[in-house]
């Protein structure tokens, strides 16, 4: 689901335009794994899998793998097809300092919506 | 000439609403029973141009659709430099009746999308009189809230672009790319801080639940259609609200989302004409 992400953003300069005032670092939280996305200026340097001794992050959003395969799905079904979606119906958790993925919104969701490529 | 030219008329008109007169926009086409549209929240009237170009529709109702103000493009009210706009449940339903009265509509339906449809189960209720039917698209009867109330005091609100964002999860996979988009420029396109004004009425000032169930059906038509992908007010609100209305008709759009008639306008012809037809049956 993560391969291949950092080049998939690189490839897109619009993403990296909507980012641009974004540095940060979240997680993606597949079952019990934890995986952090580091953002420097709109661009995504690195994914690092946990697990880790009290890495700080800004936010995060876990769900169970299951929930991340129908989320990937091109047409996935209904409360799967986004992020608020999926926390809506409790498929997913949003969890940490919501001002920055509020800030960065359209930046966070397209960063998501890469995930239903192929690596 | 060459250019393809809608039959879609925008005209302006200056209306009092509670007291004070605004400058209102509205769109209109077609001839027949007025079919009164409202717009979601932080939106306006060109949520409903697919369905003004539509004979099937045009060739039966006057369908006609206004901007809210501060939406779109009718005006705020004077002196709108110095105050915060929230909309209340008794404005909404104002702006709404002054319209329909102002422009001498006779008994037309309404039908509202989201905010306009948590507004029709209220029309519903206490001014059937005045409407021969009411068709709540994404309506329900009491706030369903998938984010916290807090965060409308982000300023990020105030942002076309994340107002965008915030509701593009509720637009459908199956939607055309292009109409889902357009759907999204509406949101971008709203004036900073009308959302979340308009939420005001959408997360605080609409629980209509207290109201209780109706012991008599409503003196109009109730039909309430929600798209299955709708987590904003979910399939099973819009059922729990029609079980509190005698003789509400349910009816769940498949593959669709908040938006239905902007975002997958072919697929909501589907689902809206058997209702207009029915609603066209009625003796009146």
């Amino acid at each position: 689901m993560l391969t291949g992400l950092v080049e998939k953003a690189a490839a897109r300069p619009n993403l990296q335009r909507l980012g641009r005032n974004c540095t940060a670092e979240f997680v993606i939280g597949v079952n019990d794994v934890r995986h952090h996305i580091v953002i420097k200026d709109g661009a995504i340097v690195e994914v690092l899998e946990g697990p880790f001794k009290m890495r700080p992050y800004s936010f995060s959003i876990t769900a169970p793998a299951a929930s991340w395969a129908e989320f990937c799905k091109p047409k996935p079904a209904p409360g799967f097809n986004d992020v608020f979606a999926m926390t809506s119906y409790g498929h997913a958790a949003l969890e940490g300092d919501s001002a920055v993925f509020l800030e960065h919104l359209r930046f966070f969701k397209d960063i998501l919506a890469l995930l239903r490529e192929d690596g | 000439m060459t250019a393809r030219i809608e039959p879609i008329t925008g005209r302006y008109a200056h209306i009092e609403i509670m007291g004070e007169t605004y400058r209102i926009y509205f769109e209109e086409a077609g001839a027949g029973i007025p079919l009164l549209c409202l717009h979601t929240a932080g939106a306006h009237s060109s949520q409903f141009r697919h369905l003004m170009c539509d004979e099937a529709v045009t060739s039966s109702y006057r369908v006609i659709a206004f901007d809210l103000p501060w939406h779109g493009k009718s005006n705020p009210p004077f002196g709108w430099q110095d105050m915060e706009y929230k909309l209340t449940a008794d404005f909404y339903t104002g702006a709404t009746i002054a319209f329909s009265d102002a422009l001498e509509l006779d008994r037309p339906v309404v039908m509202g999308c989201s905010m306009g449809g948590r507004l029709v189960v209220r029309l519903a209720r206490l001014h059937g009189d005045k409407f021969r039917a009411a068709i709540g698209l994404e309506g329900s009867n009491r706030p369903s809230p998938w984010w916290d109330n807090s965060w409308l005091e982000n300023d990020v609100f105030a942002r076309g672009d994340f107002c965008a964002a915030l509701v593009s999860g509720l637009a459908s996979p199956h939607s055309p790319d292009e109409f889902r988009n357009e759907t999204l420029w509406h949101y971008h396109q709203s004036g900073s801080g009308v959302f979340k004004g308009d939420m005001h009425f959408f997360r605080t000032d609409s629980q209509f639940e207290a109201d209780g169930a109706a012991a008599e059906p409503s003196a109009c038509k109730v039909f309430l259609m929600t798209g299955e992908y709708d987590y904003s007010c979910t399939p099973a609100d819009t059922e729990r609200t029609a079980k509190t209305i005698p003789g509400a008709r349910a009816i769940i759009m498949r593959d669709m989302g908040h938006f239905p008639m902007s975002e997958h306008p072919e697929r909501f012809r589907e689902y809206i004409l058997p209702v207009l037809d029915q609603i066209a049956a009625i003796d009146c």
